[in-house]
Order: structure tokens, then C-alpha cells, then sequence
């Protein structure tokens, strides 16, 4: 690997801590004993290059250390390994792994994917289910990617009245999953098959929602990728964590963006918008103090300010900030509903009439 | 809700329809040794499939840019078309061509379409139209109703009319639609005649890929920094698109003057409103409902892929319900890039499956009509394993062997010369593939491998294919279009020992009376079941087909119908259901024959094949 790879390897890191593992939590991500840089291999391995991630991977893997015996990485070196033609040494590698493998789910799931890849879905079956009576149980509950599995064999066998559980559970536990827009559309299909069409329409715009969503994150670490020093796709990506309310995944991105670019002022605004909406109010203020400092003159900035301290419980300086706010002669279509803040703080001090003018005030403008 | 029930069928049509396998419900899965009374040959007793193109002059080598292929431009190649020019009887030949370089094009030059005459079995180039593009699909229809066939060619740019006249084709008439928003020329793709109103008159489908700039071609990245996003594929850097790039809307157009003159009215925005713009390849007119209208199947690339279902009697429009037929998308949900199609009743069961092929790392899916819509046998006949490191274009489902059953032709080749390159698991030049659906096993096998000296031999980029019975013999012929090759001409020998039976079907000059509906003079829409066996002894089984010539990616085929009627001598009965709503069935008689059916008066020809 070159140095400016590394470099950017390095970069990249510091954003993609915690993305595109919605099973793992942030803790299990940062626990010791893991290869420095397994995240960005991981984040490799999905943003499709898998020859890349076999040439990075396969000498790690030779000197032995954690990665050896990592479940996961394993699992991915093979369907890599299969992805790029060398299918023997991808069952060989499964075959192969160290029985101490964690988790080892990952080397059974991994095989199975290679047998769906090959079309061989009852070897898959099998490796993922087994049938008791008139149910399927799979056979590494705790694993969402086992469910995964499962609906996606059995949507291939065109069995998706028996998928529908494991759909439902499957989103349940990882309704972020890159994968969680396959299962919607199984989901919806299962639905077609027995009439329910309303509820089939629903769950194809859940699918179509979630794979827009889903894009977007990953043409962000795209982005990331080609331009590491970029502040744009780091916002982007935190933003795309916000829309779908993980403010702790989006926190963590944007207080790297704006360690990084202090000056990036934007950054702090949804940092506090961040903060605010996770409960901190606390960390809002000070975001938004930040993000005035940085641009006085942003509109959005204030607007924040505002929001923080009346979430703050400090209703005098969010009334005084709107009132500024509000006074200002070029103030954005989109914070117009400053008023509404207006006429509920004044309200709260039982200034009906001042709360009854802002509230014309907004359905005017 | 979901519309795509197998809708009340013609009375006389129910008892043939009786006997096809698995109606309604259920379909077992295809089965060559169903029924047919054939055997199916074991490998290396098949019979043989040479390309005999230079042997019998059908020359003609494609430029498609530079071989580096640094634009998407260069990458999509070249379409044909299989038509009969000058009413003798037997296929001509057409291709699309394009230019050495895009700046070629930018620069406002064009290359004239590749126009070959069969003279008896051996081709000669005939000068073609001067008219000069960057030529993409063809299509071939009667469009004016004078009986014989005109060209439909697309272009980067322009959508021309060729029609035929005095044995030629005249000097091409540029068809009016409505320009895009973008204000980017129209990028046409696969274009398809069709008769979607049943006036006799056949309408256009274009479809259009995505807006580019030949003066100012994306090159390895897109977007405005530091949002850009870079073009590359497993790592490596490629040409742009579709991905990135804005598709364009494809167009309907309404054929609109039956008597000579022929005309098209853009009728997008009625017949077909809100129809997203989606990167169309492949464009398959048939009838996926079975209710005697024609529907259409559209392949996109990257995109949704779209079922337009034919509601003009109804609301007065399309209406698209690919999503809930279960074609849009792949089982799992993703959308794949689309880019041949083919249909065809593979398990017998009185309805139309299809065949979508699609990019390398992605199966070519068969999708079989079910009780409600179409559910996907790709994975279970083991179909996706075969085809995922394929990158398919056209795409044909036809009785190449002559047992009764369908196979599939898929024609391939890579568009990233980097394919080449270790660790893609695929390769930029591919054999093309000619698959077995099953032959009592359940599963699919690769018919191409037994037949080494073979026109699926060679290791090109094929794009456009057509077939049509080239020498007479009752068999379907391979015409192959290749990015950046010669052409090739797969002359099929399989199945010698099958009775074959070639159906051409002529509209009548006037409307049904009893409907007030007309088929058009070419039978475009005609559907037809062949019951075979003549005898106690024969194996019987019914054969579902309909005339279309819009097939596969960007070509067009013959519209003479070529069954497999296995080892059994003849047929029961031949039933036409015209798209005027006439009804028509033929008593039984022998094979090895040539027919030719006019609406309302029966077997006009009957003529033993070569």
C-alpha cells in the first residue's frame, strides 16, 4: 500500500469509525484487541473493491495477529476472494479458519453466501436454518446477517410467504442495515402474493426511501474517499445520520469535521442542531456559540442559538436572540418560523397579545 | 390490485390451451423431456452452429470508437435488423454504425447504416441510405401498410424513418418528437414497432439512454468538487455512466396514417404519462397479460426496469406495474442494468415469461408468468450462477434446436476494456451463450460448450442479435452485431432429426367487423398456438408464440414465427388469435413446411422447407 494511500486510509478513518456496522455499537467498534485499520478495510470491502481488499488483507492475514482470528474479516476475505474468481481458496479460507474465530457465525454465514453466490440455495438453506415442524429456526439467532440470509434464500426460491418473519425481525434489529432495503423489497413482495396490495406499496417506498438513503451515505464515503481533506461529503454523511435520527453516529462525525476544520462553520451549526436534538442542550449552546463566532452574519447560526437556549431552558436569551433574528430584514424564507419561537416564549410569559401578533406576523410573511 | 391474472381467454382457444402444461397456478419447472417425444441430444450430438458470414459475404466490420473506450458513447455498439427488402421472400440484413472517434461525431460527421442483400443464401452490400448518424437501434415493421417492410433506425440525435419502396429503401424522413428538457440531443437506444391501439397502424417505442456531450465527454469523474464522485469500477478508473449522468425519457409515438405517408404523433405525455426518465437499453413489446392487447417490457440500465401494461381501451394510457409483476427489480430488490430482453413461453404454460440480461456480477434473470405476475426461476434452474460473470446484451428465447422447448441466446461482451484486467472475474471480450433451460434435470445448461467450432465460440463484444430463418430450412439463423468487429452469421444446424414449422402471419386489408379493430399487414401482435402431434403415437404439447420483431437489444428479428415440433411429423391444430380480436383455427397437417396465414382466409402458402 502506498504512503498517500495510508494517508488516506488514515484520514478516512477518523469519519468511518462507526458507519455501515448498524449491528455493531459504537462500543464493540472501539473495544482493543482489533486491527488498527478494520474499519476501513471493512468500508473497502463495501464500497466494491474486492481486489483491493483481498491485496490488503491477504498479507495481514499471513502474519497471523487479530485479524486472523477475526470472524468477520475472514468471512469478507472469502466472498472477496469468490468476487474476484478464486473460488477454491475462498472455501479454503472458510474452511480453514481457527475454531476460536469471533465470531465464528460470520465463517458459517460467509460460506453461505458464497453458496448463494453459486446458486446453490439449499447448501445455503442449511447453512443458515433449520426446519422444525412447520417453522425455521436459524441457526445463529444473535446474528442479523443469519436472517438476512434467510430471506434472501428464500426469496430466491420464490418462498415468500415463509420469508415474512424473518423480514419482520430482521428490520426490527437492524433497520439500518445496507442490506435492509433487499428485505423491504421481500417484504413487499410476500405482501403482492397475498393480495395485500396497500401494504405491499407501503413497503416498496420503504425499500425505495431506504436504498435512496443508503445511496447517499455511500456516494458520501465515495466523496470522502477521493478527497479526504474535503469538509462537504464529511457534513454530507453526518447529515444523512441525522435525517434517519442517530445523533450519536452523526455527533461523532461531526465533532471529527469540526476538530478537523474549526473554521468550517457549518459544521458547528449542525453540531449544535446535533447536540439539541440528542438532548445535550448543554453541547448545543456551545456548538452554537461556535458557529456565531465562526460567521456572524450566518442567519442559521443565530437561528440555532436560539433553539439551543429555549431547549436550555433559557427563555429570556432565546426570546432576545429571536427578536434579533426576527428584526432582520434579509431573514430566510426557511427560518421564518423563528415567529412560531416567538409566540411560544411569549406565550410561556403570558404575553398573549404579543404571542398573537408574532403568530400573524409568521401566517403573513 | 395486481392485474396481471391470466385474463378469460377465446373459447377456442381454451381447449389448446388445455393442453399446456401447469395452467394457471403454479408452473412446474421447464422440462425439455416433457412431452415432446425428443430426446434431447446429448452434448457433441447436437448438430452445429458455424459462422459462415464471410462465406456467404455478409461483411461488415462495426466502428464503435476507439478501443480504449473512454466514453459510454463507444461502449453500447451497434444493433441489426433481419427484413425482407424488395418482397422476394427470403432476409435482408441491416446494421447500425458509428464513427472512429466521438469528436468525429462532435464535429458533425455520421456514418451511413450497413444495408446487405440475400441473393439466394449469399449476401451483397447494397448502397444504403445517404443519410449519416451515429446509428444505434433498428427497428422493422410495415409502418405505411403497403405490405412490405420499412426500417425504423435511432441514432444519436435522430429518430429516422427508411421507408421501402420499389425494393429500396427511400432517402429517410427524420421523425418529429418533442425535444427534451435538458436541450441535450436524444440519445435513442432499442427501438420497437408495435400496434398498441389495435387501428392496424404500428407505433413507435423509442427508447433513450442519457444525456451526453460529445464535445465535452464525462471523463473520470462526475459531479462539482469536492462533491465529485469518481468513475470507477472494482477500483479501477472507467468511463462515466450511466450512474452520475441524467437519463433521458423514453417517447411513444402513434402511428397515424394507415393508408400510405406514414406519420407518428408524439403521444408521451398521454400514453404514457409520468413516466420517469430511466436509462432504457431494451425495449420487447408483448402481451403479459394475455388479453389480446400489447404491453411492453422495458429494460433500463441501473434502473427500475419497466411493465407497461396496456390500459388504451380502459383509462387511455399505460400503466406501469413492473414493481408489483415482481420484473422491476431482482429478487432482492436491487436494481440491475438492463439491457437485452427476450420472450418466449419457456414452460408451456400459455403465457409469456421473459428474459432480461444485465452487467457482469449480475445474473440474467428469467422471470416465468405466475398466478399473479412473474416470480424469478433465475437462481433455482441455476441460470444466474452461469450468466453472473456475463455481460449480456440481446437476448433471444427460441427453439433453436427444434425439441419443442425454448432455449436462451445471450449475447455478450464487456464494456471496460479494464475487465481484462486480474481480480474482475470477468473478461472484456465473451463468448456468447446459447443455454438449454433444462433438459429434465431442473436445471440449465450451456448448450454453447458443446459446440466448439461454433458462431458462440469467438471471444468479442456481441450487442445486437437477430434471428430468422437466413437459408430457408425452418430453422432460426443467429445475425450477430459486434462493438468494434466483423458481424457473424450463425448458420443453425442443431437438431436435425426435429420437424420444424415456420408460420407467417398477414393482417387483413380491412377492419374485424364484429370489433372495428384491424391487425396490422405484417400480423405484428398475432398470437399463435400450435398444437403438435398428428398421431396416438406422438407426444402432444401446445406451443405459444407472437409476432414481434422488437426483441433482444437494439435489433430486430424476423417476424415469421419457427417452431420445434421435436420428433412428431405435424400438428393438430394452428390457432390465431389476431390482435382485430378475430379468432382463427386451422385444422392439423404436416411439418417441414412454410405457411403463411392471412387474417380471415386461412393458409394461403404452404411451401416445404429447403
Amino acid at each position: 500500500m502506498s504512503l498517500a494511500v495510508r494517508g488516506r486510509l488514515a484520514c478516512a478513518l477518523l469519519a468511518f469509525a462507526f458507519v455501515f456496522t448498524p449491528s455493531t455499537s459504537t462500543q464493540e467498534r472501539a473495544t482493543g484487541g482489533r486491527h488498527e485499520g478494520r474499519d476501513e478495510l471493512v468500508e473497502l470491502y463495501e464500497l466494491g473493491s474486492p481486489s483491493e481488499f483481498v491485496e490488503h488483507v491477504r498479507p495481514l492475514l499471513a502474519t497471523g495477529g487479530p485479524l486472523a482470528k477475526d470472524g468477520e474479516i475472514l468471512g469478507l476475505f472469502a466472498r472477496a476472494l469468490h468476487a474476484t474468481g478464486a473460488r477454491d481458496e475462498a472455501f479454503r479460507v472458510l474452511d480453514e479458519a481457527p475454531l476460536d474465530a469471533q465470531p465464528y457465525a460470520r465463517i458459517e454465514l460467509a460460506r453461505a453466501r458464497l453458496f448463494l453466490a453459486e446458486d446453490r440455495l439449499q447448501e445455503a438453506f442449511e447453512r443458515v436454518a433449520v426446519r422444525a415442524d412447520t417453522t425455521l429456526n436459524v441457526r445463529h439467532p444473535r446474528d442479523p446477517e443469519s436472517l438476512l440470509l434467510l430471506v434472501r434464500i428464500l426469496a430466491r426460491q420464490n418462498r415468500f410467504a415463509d420469508a415474512e418473519a424473518a423480514c419482520a425481525t430482521f428490520l426490527e434489529r437492524a433497520p439500518l442495515h445496507p442490506e435492509a432495503p433487499a428485505v423491504w423489497h421481500i417484504w413487499a413482495q410476500a405482501a403482492v402474493r397475498r393480495g395485500a396490495a396497500d401494504l405491499a406499496q407501503e413497503r416498496f417506498s420503504e425499500a425505495q426511501r431506504q436504498r435512496r438513503w443508503q445511496e447517499i451515505v455511500r456516494v458520501r464515503r465515495l466523496q470522502i474517499r477521493l478527497d479526504p481533506d474535503a469538509d462537504l461529503p464529511r457534513l454530507g454523511l453526518a447529515l444523512a445520520w441525522l435525517e434517519v435520527e442517530r445523533f450519536e453516529r452523526a455527533e461523532v462525525l461531526l465533532e471529527a469535521l469540526v476538530q478537523r476544520s474549526p473554521t468550517f462553520c457549518r459544521g458547528w451549526r449542525h453540531l449544535a442542531a446535533c447536540r439539541r436534538m440528542r438532548g445535550d442542550f448543554e453541547g448545543a449552546e456551545q456548538a452554537a456559540a461556535q458557529a456565531r463566532s465562526c460567521d456572524p452574519s450566518d442567519p442559521g447560526a443565530l437561528y440555532e442559538a436560539i433553539l439551543a437556549a429555549h431547549a436550555a431552558g433559557h427563555a429570556d436569551v432565546a426570546l432576545e436572540r429571536a427578536r434579533e433574528l426576527a428584526g432582520r430584514t434579509d431573514l430566510p424564507v426557511d427560518l421564518r418560523s423563528v415567529w412560531l419561537v416567538i409566540e411560544e416564549l411569549e406565550r410561556a410569559r403570558g404575553n398573549e397579545a404579543a404571542a398573537q401578533a408574532a403568530r400573524d406576523r409568521f401566517e403573513k410573511e | 390490485m395486481v392485474p396481471l391474472l391470466p385474463q378469460a381467454r377465446p373459447t377456442a382457444l381454451l381447449a389448446a390451451l388445455a393442453l399446456l402444461a401447469g395452467c394457471g397456478g403454479q408452473s412446474p419447472p421447464p422440462s425439455a423431456d416433457a412431452g415432446t417425444g425428443a430426446a434431447s441430444p446429448p452434448p457433441g450430438s447436437l448438430g452445429s452452429f458455424p459462422d459462415e458470414a464471410q462465406a456467404r459475404g455478409l461483411v461488415f466490420h462495426n466502428v464503435s470508437g476507439t478501443s480504449a473506450k473512454d466514453t459510454v458513447l463507444e461502449a453500447n455498439g451497434p444493433g441489426v435488423a433481419l427484413f425482407d427488402l424488395g418482397d422476394d421472400g427470403d432476409l435482408d440484413v441491416a446494421f447500425s454504425q458509428g464513427l472512429a472517434t466521438v469528436a468525429d461525431l462532435a464535429a458533425g460527421q455520421g456514418a451511413k447504416l450497413g444495408l446487405f442483400v440475400n441473393e439466394s443464401g449469399r449476401f451483397r452490400e447494397q448502397a444504403a441510405p445517404a443519410r449519416a448518424r451515429w446509428w444505434t437501434g433498428l427497428a422493422a415493421g410495415d409502418i405505411d401498410g403497403d405490405g412490405t417492410t420499412d426500417l425504423v433506425a435511432g441514432s444519436f440525435g435522430q429518430l429516422v424513418v427508411f421507408r421501402q419502396e420499389a425494393g429500396a429503401l427511400d432517402a429517410g424522413r427524420v421523425v418529429d418528437v418533442r425535444p427534451l428538457e435538458s436541450k441535450h440531443a436524444s440519445w435513442w437506444t432499442s427501438v420497437a414497432l408495435f400496434d398498441a391501439d389495435r387501428d392496424g397502424v404500428l407505433d413507435l417505442y423509442g427508447g433513450r439512454y442519457l444525456d451526453f456531450d460529445p464535445a465535452a465527454p464525462p471523463r473520470g469523474e462526475l459531479g462539482e468538487p469536492p462533491l465529485t464522485v469518481p468513475c470507477w469500477w472494482k477500483g479501477q478508473p472507467v468511463f462515466c455512466g450511466p450512474r452520475g449522468l441524467p437519463p433521458q425519457p423514453d417517447a411513444l409515438l402513434r402511428g397515424t396514417s394507415p393508408d400510405g405517408g406514414a406519420d407518428f404523433v408524439d403521444v408521451s405525455a398521454t400514453w404514457l404519462p409520468q413516466a420517469p426518465p430511466a436509462f432504457t437499453l431494451g425495449v420487447a413489446p408483448f402481451d403479459a397479460d394475455m388479453d389480446g392487447d400489447t404491453d411492453l417490457y422495458v429494460a433500463n440500465d441501473s434502473v427500475a426496469n419497466q411493465l407497461w401494461i396496456n390500459r388504451l381501451d380502459e383509462t387511455g394510457r399505460f400503466e406501469e406495474l413492473g414493481l408489483f409483476a415482481g420484473v422491476a427489480l431482482n429478487p432482492d430488490g436491487e436494481a440491475e442494468a438492463g439491457m437485452g430482453i427476450a420472450i418466449g413461453d419457456v414452460d408451456r404454460d400459455g403465457r409469456f415469461d421473459l428474459a432480461v440480461t444485465n452487467f457482469s456480477g449480475e445474473p440474467t434473470q428469467l422471470y416465468l408468468a405466475d398466478a399473479i405476475g412473474f416470480r424469478c426461476a433465475s437462481y433455482t434452474l441455476g441460470l444466474a450462477a452461469l450468466t453472473r460473470p456475463l455481460l449480456s446484451w440481446g437476448a433471444h428465447l427460441v427453439d433453436f434446436t427444434g425439441d419443442g422447448q425454448l432455449e436462451l441466446f445471450t449475447a455478450n461482451g464487456h464494456v471496460y476494456p479494464q475487465a481484462d484486467r486480474p481480480g474482475t472475474n470477468t473478461r472484456y471480450g465473451q463468448p456468447d451463450s446459447l443455454f438449454a433451460l433444462a433438459r429434465g434435470t431442473g436445471t440449465v445448461t450451456d448448450l454453447a460448450a458443446a459446440l466448439p467450432n461454433s458462431v458462440f465460440a469467438a471471444e468479442l463484444g456481441t450487442r445486437g442479435s437477430a434471428v430468422g430463418d437466413i437459408d430457408g430450412d425452418g430453422r432460426a439463423d443467429l445475425v450477430l452485431a459486434r462493438i468494434d468487429a466483423p458481424a457473424a452469421l450463425g448458420m443453425n444446424r442443431l437438431g436435425a432429426a426435429n420437424t420444424r414449422l415456420v408460420v407467417r402471419c398477414i393482417g387483413a386489408a380491412a377492419p374485424h367487423p364484429a370489433t372495428g379493430r384491424r391487425t396490422p399487414r405484417d400480423g405484428l401482435g398475432t398470437r399463435v398456438v400450435l398444437v403438435v402431434g398428428t398421431n396416438d403415437t406422438d407426444a402432444t404439447f401446445a406451443l405459444l408464440d407472437e409476432v414481434q420483431t422488437a426483441r433482444g437489444f437494439q435489433s430486430a428479428s424476423s417476424h415469421e414465427l419457427t417452431f420445434g415440433l421435436g420428433r412428431a411429423t405435424g400438428y393438430r391444430s394452428l390457432t390465431l388469435l389476431w390482435p382485430s380480436g378475430r379468432v382463427e383455427e386451422l385444422a392439423g397437417g404436416p411439418g417441414g413446411r412454410r405457411l403463411t396465414v392471412r387474417e380471415g382466409e386461412g393458409i394461403v402458402t404452404s411451401e416445404e422447407l429447403k
